[in-house]
């Protein structure tokens, strides 16, 4: 029987508690109270603002392109990661369960984007998108195509970074819904072709609704990753052209350290606090069902 | 048929998932010479020899291991008061996964304010609080995991010999969990080591970091290709090396714990 000691167990989780108070708690509250100022960096003019920065927001014709462009980018590159990871994980099972030579081998060069520096790979992505060296007008090249401009057009750019963004990612859903797929229980697959069941009927009745808590722990993942996304941003396109690619997340960075409106970038970043507190909450309670059934099992 | 299949759509993701890795690798490798275009290691050569390249490097490293070693300290500390004492603390654990998940767009703002009036703005002990952040709790969260799967048994005959709670957890609970605690170790450094935001605004001259570095290999007449992924190659071949060296533990770690 372990000894039961509050006092024991506090005295070893306090430090940390203390250092996440000091270096989380804390500037979270900061961030807020910045948020309640009108406040600009470089002129040091700074006074009492009250909810102002947030009702400027709500009113600015600004907000609802940044919206729509946030929605779009976040929407679209998570839609088709979840698609394309799905769908190469059912590859690398059936190749994996056969035992195919190399399969293996295979799914580790798969998961090489996840462990690159989100940074570099964007830097991947803008020589790549290059109007006229990059490898894709290069490619077009050959079979004789215009070069088209990936992102200097502001009907494109949007589109060409939610390609880099799904290039590197997919790769990460495809390695969390293959994890998945292989702890799922055979026997009950396998009653189930006895039974008679098709490939399509065990994959949509049985194998779905059991893999459903890991797909979703996957898409929140990346969709709260995404909304935090600003790499791709700063390096490729600046919000560019135009405001075409002007994501929340990078909208509160630029009003914040390049317009040095700080006060109204604490309002914006807030925002992207509160909508990444929402899926949080939604993750944690699919993590804890999913603690739950293990524990039933 | 149906395996050639199987095959053709596992090569085809292969070869299209490394294409950018290796285009930059080919462009770190192409060098310009009589206006016609060859394979050399000229950019790795001039990378090299830049002074910059080297200190930041530096304090991407500094910055990232100060960071993983307290906060595996202080994970492993919390991890143990959390495991060995009977209290539940799921909630708690809960709560701080959480924590993980705040963007650092809403941190980096108070940061930046509070470094610019300490004078903390532009040094490596600043950035590496900042990624204190994020480190704790995953550190934390990883490690309560792999202390709650060592049998209590063991603590209570350590404190048969006498051993107090503080000797059990460093020279008995942390070196039987050695392996995955390494490995956490392993991928902390490699978050920190890839992080951005922070470094890029709380990092200028003194501290600069080589990610934020890279930015600057960015001239108004377009960015130096060849540099900058000469640079990228050798910086990753850190992490590359790091997991390299924990493989057969990553592998054994998250086997051990999905069967558990």
């Amino acid at each position: 029987m372990a000894v039961r000691s509050r006092g024991a167990a506090l005295a070893f989780v306090a430090p940390s508690l203390l250092c996440l108070a000091g270096a989380v708690g804390y500037p979270l509250v900061d961030a807020v109270t910045t948020s309640l100022y009108r406040w600009n960096l470089i002129s040091g003019h700074k006074r009492w603002y009250g909810l102002q920065n947030y009702i400027d927001i709500a009113q600015d014709p600004g907000t609802a392109r940044v919206a729509i462009v946030t929605a779009l980018y976040s929407g679209l590159s998570v839609v088709l990661e979840l698609a394309l990871g799905f769908a190469l994980a059912l590859i690398f099972r059936e190749g994996l369960s056969r035992r195919l030579r190399g399969f293996a081998g295979l799914r580790v060069i798969l998961c090489v984007p996840i462990v690159i520096a989100p940074l570099i790979w964007a830097f991947y992505f803008r020589s790549m998108y290059s109007p006229q060296f990059g490898a894709f007008n290069v490619v077009l090249g050959w079979f004789g195509a215009a070069p088209v401009a990936w992102v200097n057009s502001p009907a494109l750019a949007l589109y060409s970074l939610v390609v880099a963004d799904v290039w590197q990612w997919a790769p990460f859903m495809f390695a969390v819904i293959l994890a998945g797929m292989l702890t799922l229980p055979g026997d009950v697959v396998e009653a189930a072709r006895v039974d008679g069941a098709s490939w399509t009927q065990v994959l949509w009745w049985i194998e779905l609704p059991l893999l459903q808590p890991i797909l979703l722990v996957a898409v929140l993942l990346r969709l709260i990753d995404s909304i935090k996304n600003i790499d791709l941003i700063l390096v490729i396109t600046q919000g560019g052209p135009g405001t075409s690619t002007e994501i929340l997340n990078f909208f509160a960075y630029r009003t914040s350290f390049q317009d040095f409106q700080i006060g109204r970038g604490a309002a914006l970043a807030v925002i992207v606090l509160a909508l990444i507190l929402v899926l949080v909450i939604v993750l944690l309670g699919t993590l804890r069902r999913l603690n739950l059934t293990e524990k039933e099992a | 048929m149906k395996i050639r299949l199987l095959y053709a759509v596992a090569l085809l993701a292969c070869v299209l998932t490394i294409i950018p890795p290796l285009w930059a690798l080919f462009v770190s490798l192409s060098v310009q010479a009589d206006g016609a275009t060859g394979l050399g290691i000229d950019n790795y050569r001039e990378v090299l020899s830049q002074p910059q390249f080297w200190t930041s490097l530096w304090h991407s490293f500094a910055a990232a291991a100060s960071s993983t070693i307290i906060s595996v300290t202080l994970g492993s500390m919390a991890a143990y008061g959390m495991t060995r004492f009977g209290i539940n603390f799921d909630r708690l654990a809960l709560g701080i996964l959480a924590i993980r998940m705040i963007p650092s767009i809403v941190l980096v703002i108070p940061f930046y304010l509070w470094f610019q009036s300490a004078g903390a703005l532009d040094s490596v002990a600043g950035l590496s609080v900042t990624y204190l952040t994020f480190s704790v709790p995953f550190a934390i969260w990883m490690i309560r995991g792999f202390f709650a799967a060592i049998p209590i048994e063991i603590d209570e005959a350590a404190r048969m010999d006498g051993a107090n709670a503080w000797t059990i957890l460093w020279r008995i609970i942390l070196p039987i969990a050695a392996p995955p605690v390494l490995t956490t170790a392993v991928l902390i450094f490699c978050f920190c080591w890839n992080e951005f935001l922070f470094a890029l605004v709380l990092t200028d001259q003194n501290a600069l970091t080589f990610l934020p570095m890279l930015m600057r290999y960015v001239p108004p007449q377009g960015p130096l290709y060849g540099q900058i992924f000469a640079g990228s190659t050798i910086y990753f071949t850190v992490p590359i090396i790091a997991i390299a060296l924990i493989r057969r533990q990553l592998e054994g770690s998250f086997s051990a714990g999905s069967v558990k």
